[in-house]
Parts: structure tokens; sequence; C-alpha cells
């Protein structure tokens, strides 16, 4: 491979895996639990923005001005990234999950994440306005003194165990009964209500979580691209996370990774390195959004439960003995009949 | 010239283009329960269009004007029937109409920007000697707006009051399935009912194109969460609080630019729309009616 290709690879292999540990957290909200949380990026970028001014070093104000100014060691701007992205999450939460109804949580939530682009770049004292952060150390770099490639070989490895880690707990979490609860909670909620499983608190728990693991993607993305700025953390981010889940497949996580392969990797991302086919006006740069609009509206329509389809689980163990109720239901039945 | 009278009349401008928008937006939300997030495109679409007719084809801006919010509502009903139209017939939840909205302003805004490309546009029209209103200052432009929106709220008013189609409107925004029993075609009046919402829409989009100066291919979606905005504070679903929603929303949003900071106007707009999602979401003049009918989606 020429070292460009190698490098396109690298790249495409980091923002795979960092948009995939993204689709995961927005699959336990949206996909399990059925939580509309259109201002997801948010969660990402305040994440990324964390882990980025932790390793920055002191701000000597200049040029780029940013607050909590350290130079920790990796794991630690990741683990403070997915720290932020959770608090974060709570702290919305606690006004925007409020409204009972879904749809005026998910309006709260992107006029959350407008408003956040909205003051983050009028904001320079913070956030350094719109032109945002740049020279980000990458981790262990100056340590390692491996070349870019062999760096970029380096660092999908560590993406890699991210991912292996991250899926290890979403894994778990879709399935233990706290997900059974969640389930309830997106289909029925009422009944759910009903048999005694407190909505609003779980909805609250999964955004928060969710919210950390967003935060720890957007860490892991930031440290290997080197830069932050609001720019690249906007509302309309959300909604291809959101086709990724659609396509891909609601609440299961194998079908998230290939949703998150056809819309991240296939149209987002690989645009940007293909040559520009200059047909009509600005079509080659439209095109991505318009077949990610059409593949919304088709999968919607002909193919709602996405890819691959959310499991269908059922209490197995029950089933397989023939419970006495059943035979003493069927004695009833007979004298009902006779009668 | 007092700075603050200033404000207020830019205020006023903007209420206006709000106005048309949020009534529009509300009486979609009216008879069909949906969160139309394509709203915004088809502003931006209509607002094109009207270019097209003004500039491309060199017509009247008044001609332009017309085509803009006919083509507005002829895109709102292919929008209805096309898509929202056979999703509500499926039954399908709050989620599915959102994101299918979603995905039908991806489509429409890329077909835009494919079509026309990225750059700025204005109208061809010239009418920019200011003119002293009482204390206020304003340009013909705006003026010219602020009259189309205060005729299309009187047309709008007579319709729903004095015709038969607004009051079946009426009858099918309050339960669909009754008046569909009491001998209403429900399924022709909501396709009207899109209708007359998109012409106001598209009316909204040319006149927001016209008040901006140059307008490119987000214009209406930069206004969309301003005209939701202003009809969630109005009580969503309600045509005249909506219209009560787009002062309060349109005012409160320029003082906040003049006292604060004009960069963060929209932020004004957008905080009145989360204080009163969490705490009063009917509106303003939430009715017992309304917070029924909400529960019972």
């Amino acid at each position: 491979m020429s070292s460009a290709l190698q490098y396109l690879v690298i790249t495409l292999l980091v923002y795979f895996g960092a948009n995939l540990i993204a689709g995961w957290a927005l699959n336990l909200q949206y996909g399990v639990t059925g939580v509309l949380n259109f201002g997801f990026i948010v969660f990402q970028a305040v994440g990324a923005y964390v882990a980025a001014v932790v390793t920055l070093g002191h701000s000597e104000g200049g040029y780029q001005q940013y607050i909590l100014g350290a130079n920790l060691p990796w794991p630690l701007p990741l683990l403070l990234g997915a720290a932020a992205g959770g608090a974060l999450a709570f702290a919305v939460g606690l006004f925007a999950l409020r409204p009972a109804q879904r749809d005026y949580q998910a309006l709260a939530l992107i006029v959350v994440s407008i408003t956040a682009t909205t003051v983050i770049s009028a904001q320079t004292g913070i956030f350094n306005g719109t032109s945002g952060l740049a020279a980000i150390p990458q981790p262990m770099a100056g340590v390692l003194g491996l070349g870019l490639l062999g760096y970029g070989w380096f660092y999908v490895g560590l993406t890699a165990v991210v991912v292996a880690v991250v899926f290890f707990f979403v894994h778990r979490m879709t399935r233990s009964p706290w997900a059974r609860s969640l389930r309830a909670t997106r289909d029925q909620p009422a009944a759910a209500a009903a048999v005694g499983i407190d909505v609003h608190r779980h909805h609250m728990a999964v955004f928060v979580v969710g919210g950390a693991i967003a935060g720890l993607s957007g860490a892991l993305l930031v440290q290997f691209i080197g830069s932050w700025a609001p720019a690249g953390w906007e509302s309309q981010e959300t909604a291809l996370y959101f086709a990724a889940i659609i396509i891909g497949g609601r609440a299961n996580n194998a079908g998230v990774a290939l949703g998150v392969a056809v819309v991240w990797t296939g149209f987002v991302e690989s645009v940007h390195y293909l040559p520009t086919f200059g047909v009509v006006g600005g079509l080659s740069d439209a095109l991505p959004a318009m077949s990610i609009g059409l593949l919304i509206l088709g999968f919607l329509w002909f193919r709602p439960q996405g890819l691959i389809p959310e499991r269908r689980r059922r209490v197995a163990t029950y089933r397989r003995r023939k419970p006495p109720l059943e035979s003493l239901q069927g004695e009833t039945l007979d004298v009902a009949a006779g009668q | 010239m007092d700075p603050l009278i200033q404000t207020i009349g830019f205020g006023l401008v903007t209420s206006a283009i709000i106005s048309l928008g949020a009534v529009g937006f509300t009486l979609q939300f009216s008879v069909s329960h949906v969160f139309n997030f394509a709203y915004g495109a088809v502003m931006t679409a209509s607002a094109y269009f009207a270019y097209m007719v003004n500039v491309t084809f060199g017509l009247n801006i008044w001609l332009a004007v017309a085509a803009g919010a006919l083509f507005g509502a002829v895109l709102t009903m292919g929008l209805q029937g096309g898509i929202f139209q056979p999703f509500l017939a499926r039954r399908a939840d709050t989620f599915t109409l959102l994101i299918a909205s979603i995905g039908a302003a991806l489509v429409l805004v890329s077909a835009i920007s494919a079509i026309a490309g990225f750059g700025a546009h204005s109208f061809n029209v010239n009418f920019q000697v200011a003119l002293h209103v009482w204390k206020f200052l304003w340009t013909p432009r705006e003026l010219v707006i602020m009259g189309l929106a205060v005729v299309s709220m009187l047309a709008l008013h007579a319709t729903l009051r004095y015709t038969r189609v607004g009051k079946a409107m009426r009858a099918v925004a309050d339960d669909a399935d009754l008046a569909g029993n009491s001998g209403v075609d429900a399924r022709t009046i909501t396709l009207v009912a899109w209708g007359i919402s998109g012409l106001l829409c598209g009316l909204a989009g040319v006149i927001l194109a016209l008040d901006v100066v140059s307008f490119s291919s987000n214009v209406g979606q930069s206004l969309l969460l301003v005209t939701i905005a202003a009809a969630v504070v109005g009580g969503i679903g309600e045509p005249y609080g909506a219209i009560l929603g787009a002062l309060v929303v349109g005012l409160s949003s320029e003082l906040f630019g003049y006292w604060v900071s004009p960069g963060l106007k929209d932020v004004a707009a957008f905080v009145l729309l989360i204080v009163m999602l969490v705490t009063r979401p009917y509106g303003l003049r939430s009715g017992e009616r309304l917070r029924t009918e909400a529960q019972s989606l």
C-alpha cells in the first residue's frame, strides 16, 4: 500500500471506531429506550473539548484561550471526557427530559444543541470562539517516537481496544434485566409505569450513560484529529447517527456497526476523498446528504427494523417444561366445554 | 432617533415573518399532529422558486412572491400526500414521523443546493428609501412584509371563521374521527389544511429571503426553530396563539439582541422555547381542552 492510501485507511478506521462507540451510545438512548436525543452531538463535543484541554497544558491566553489547562497522561483524558459527557447529560436531562411527550423532549434537545453552537461560537474566553482549539497533543506520541504511519496504526490499535471495552459494557447492558425495563419503557411506557418501573428515572439513567459514552467517543476522536472547533459538532451530525441506527437496525449493536459503516464511512467520510464530479452546481457536495435522506425515508417505509433487526427476546426457560398450570387450564377448559 | 424604538420596529418586522411561519406550522400540527422538520426546507425552496421567477425569468417581485407562496403550497401538499399521509395511515409513531420529516428535509435542502449551488442570492428589488411611520423608521420592504403578514392573517381568520372549509378544518383539528363520522371528508380537509399551511410557509420563506436581503440554502432552516418557538409559546396547534407567540418571540429576540449581544439574538427565542416546553408545554393560553387532547395522543 502506498503511504497515502495507508493513511486514508488509518483515518477511516479511527473515525469508524469513534463513530461506532457514539452510535452504540445513541442506540442505548434511542434504539433500546426510545429517548430521542436530538442534541446527541453536544455530549460528544463536550467530551472532546475536555479531553483536549486536559492535554493542552496551561492556557497562556493569546491565540487560544481555554479553561482547565493540564497535561494529563492517557487514558485520563478519555475518562474525563466521558465524565464530562455524563455530567452535561445529567444537567441537560434535568430539564429536557421533563416534558412527558417524547417529541417535546426531542425539540428541547435539538434547541440545546443549536444554542450550544451559537453560544460557544460567540464565547471566546472559555471555548475560544469559532476558531476553537488546535495542536492538541496525541497520546504517547512523544514517548513512542514512531513515524506518521507507525503512530497511525498504533492509534488504530488504541481505538480497537477502546471499542472492545465499550462493546463489552454496552453488550452486557443491552442484555441485562435493566435493559428489559428500558425496552418496556420504550414500547409500553404506561404499562411499564403500571408495573412499577420509574420511566423518568430510567430515561435519565440511560441519558447519562449514553452521554458519558458519547463524551468518550469525542475524546477518542479529538486526540487523533488534534483540533476542536464548534463548527465540527453541529446538530446536523446528530441526524447522521440517527440515520446509521435506522439503516443498520434499532436496538441491535451489530446492526448499528453496519449502519455506522454505511452512513459514516460509506457516505460521509469516503466522499471527502473522492474526486469531485462537478456535474451541475453543487451536486457532488449535495449528493451524500440527499442519499442519506432518501435512505432514511426508504428504510422507515420498507424496512423499519433496519438491516439487522432487533433480536426477539423471550423468556425461554419456562417454555421447556410443561408447566402444571397449563394442564390445569386444559382441565377447566374441558369442563367448560362439557357443560 | 431612539435606538430602542428602532429595535422594537425591527422586532415587529421579525414578528411578522415569524407569525406567517408559525401559523402555518401550527396548522399542520393541529390537523395531523406532526412536528414537521421539513418545514424550514420548504421555506427555503419557496424562496428559491420566487428568486427564479424574479431574477431568472425577470418578472415582477409581486408575481414572484405569489409564485413562491403557491410553490410552498404545492410542495407541502406533495409532502403530506407522498410522505406524511402514508405514514399516518399506517399509524406510525411520533419518532417515525419526526425522523421521516428530517429525512425529507435532508433531501429537499440538498436538492436545492444541487440545483442552485451554495452561494448567496438576492432578489431584484429596489425600494430602500426609509419611511417614517409615527416614531418608527421602516424601509418600504419592511412595510410590505408587515402588510403581507397582516393581510394573510386576516384572510386566514376569515377562512377559519366564515367558510365551510374552515369550519371543517376546525372540526378535523378537534377530532378527525368524529369529524369523519359527521360527514366531513377528513382526508381532503387535511390536505387542504396542509395546502393553506404551505401557502403561509412559502410566503414566510419568500419574505424572509426579502428581509435578510442576501440568502442561501439554509435560510429557511435558520428560522425553523424560532418559528417552532413561536408556535409552542402560543400553544402548539392554535393558530391565534401562534400570532401572539410570534410577537413575543420576535420582540424578545430583537430586544435581547439589543441589550445583550446581536450575535445571540436567537438564543432568547431558544431559551423561551425550552422554558415553555418544560413548564407550560401547552402554551401561554393553555386551556384544559388542549391538555386533554395532547394527552390522548
